[in-house]
């Protein structure tokens, strides 16, 4: 497992920051290089994981969640879609 | 979705009231997608979303690019160019962890895919890669916001285009008020990758110039 950690910088857009987003909860990585371990980590919460054992002042990263419809066999037509996400709103969209 | 009795959300099931939605009503059912897309809006920086007609890439792709993962893997790199495009417009500096959902059958390929990325320079710092891992859909409510955002696109496509044609769906319309980089490739644009691989800026990256 690496752990990366970088000072933080919000890149949430002004018109969907929200009044909660300067809780002192910030966010906190730990990225694991190149697919390893996080399918496996149960149905507790793998942000929890992620971000719930360093503290403040540091964070990372921008996370971006992907996915596909229509790679099916006769699918007329194949879709990759996702977000970025600043991982502060992560742990938000986790906890909605 | 604790209260909808739900673990996760599938925008599939949902819209077509099957598997974890069977039995609820359609009223709940749009309830609980415009509930989670008011979250994505008030959550996400920016969506990305690629598609394809396999039949196009069939038609223009190189013996190579089939094997290497069909349309589904052009549509996957595609959307890391287009977070490329993303970082290079706000001059981001950190680093970013890509994610993708476990157990997909092209799950290798997208791997294989990932580390192409994570081994060639100008890749790797163009789309600040850090790291990319699968986790699984119920586990992370952010792959469950790309289900939504792929099923729409794939939705909206077959109803402009499909058999049957019918208006964009309300719904995506209030997803897209969120700035999203969105393509559709068509064999032009397959045909203007291969002719132009290896130019610093081949014509077709500028396709997302214009899309903020």
């Amino acid at each position: 497992m690496k752990t990366v950690i970088n000072q933080r910088t919000s890149f949430l857009p002004a018109h969907n920051r929200s009044a909660d987003s300067a809780s002192d909860r910030l966010g906190v990585c730990t990225a694991i290089q190149n697919g390893s371990g996080l399918a496996s980590s149960g149905a507790t919460g793998y942000l929890r994981q992620l971000f719930g054992t360093l503290k403040a002042d540091y964070a990372l990263m921008v996370q971006a969640y992907f996915d596909e419809s229509g790679t099916h066999r006769g699918s007329p037509v194949t879709c990759v879609a996702g977000y970025l996400f600043d991982s502060d709103q992560c742990l938000r969209l986790n906890d909605e | 979705m604790d209260d909808f009795g739900i673990a996760h959300f599938h925008m599939a099931d949902c819209a077509g009231g099957g598997g974890l939605f069977r039995g609820r009503s359609v009223v709940e059912r749009d309830d609980l997608a415009r509930k989670l897309i008011g979250i994505i809006k008030r959550r996400a920086l920016i969506g990305v979303v690629a598609s394809v007609r396999p039949e196009d890439h069939a038609k223009m792709a190189t013996a190579q690019m089939a094997e290497q993962g069909g349309s589904y893997i052009l549509c996957l790199l595609w959307c890391i160019a287009g977070v490329a495009a993303w970082v290079h417009k706000h001059s981001y500096s950190g680093s970013i962890a890509y994610f993708f959902e476990a157990g997909h059958r092209l799950q290798a390929r997208a791997n294989e895919a990932m580390g192409w990325v994570n081994t060639r320079p100008s890749m790797r710092e163009g789309c600040r890669y850090n790291s990319h891992s699968f986790i699984g859909k119920e586990q992370a409510q952010p792959i469950q916001a790309a289900d939504i955002l792929a099923w729409q696109w794939y939705k909206d496509w077959t109803n402009r285009f499909g058999p049957k044609r019918r208006p964009r769906r309300s719904d995506l319309t209030s997803l897209l008020s969120l700035p999203h980089m969105a393509s559709h490739l068509t064999s032009e644009h397959i045909g203007a990758m291969i002719t132009q691989a290896g130019q610093p800026k081949p014509d077709y990256l500028r396709r997302f110039d214009f899309i903020y």
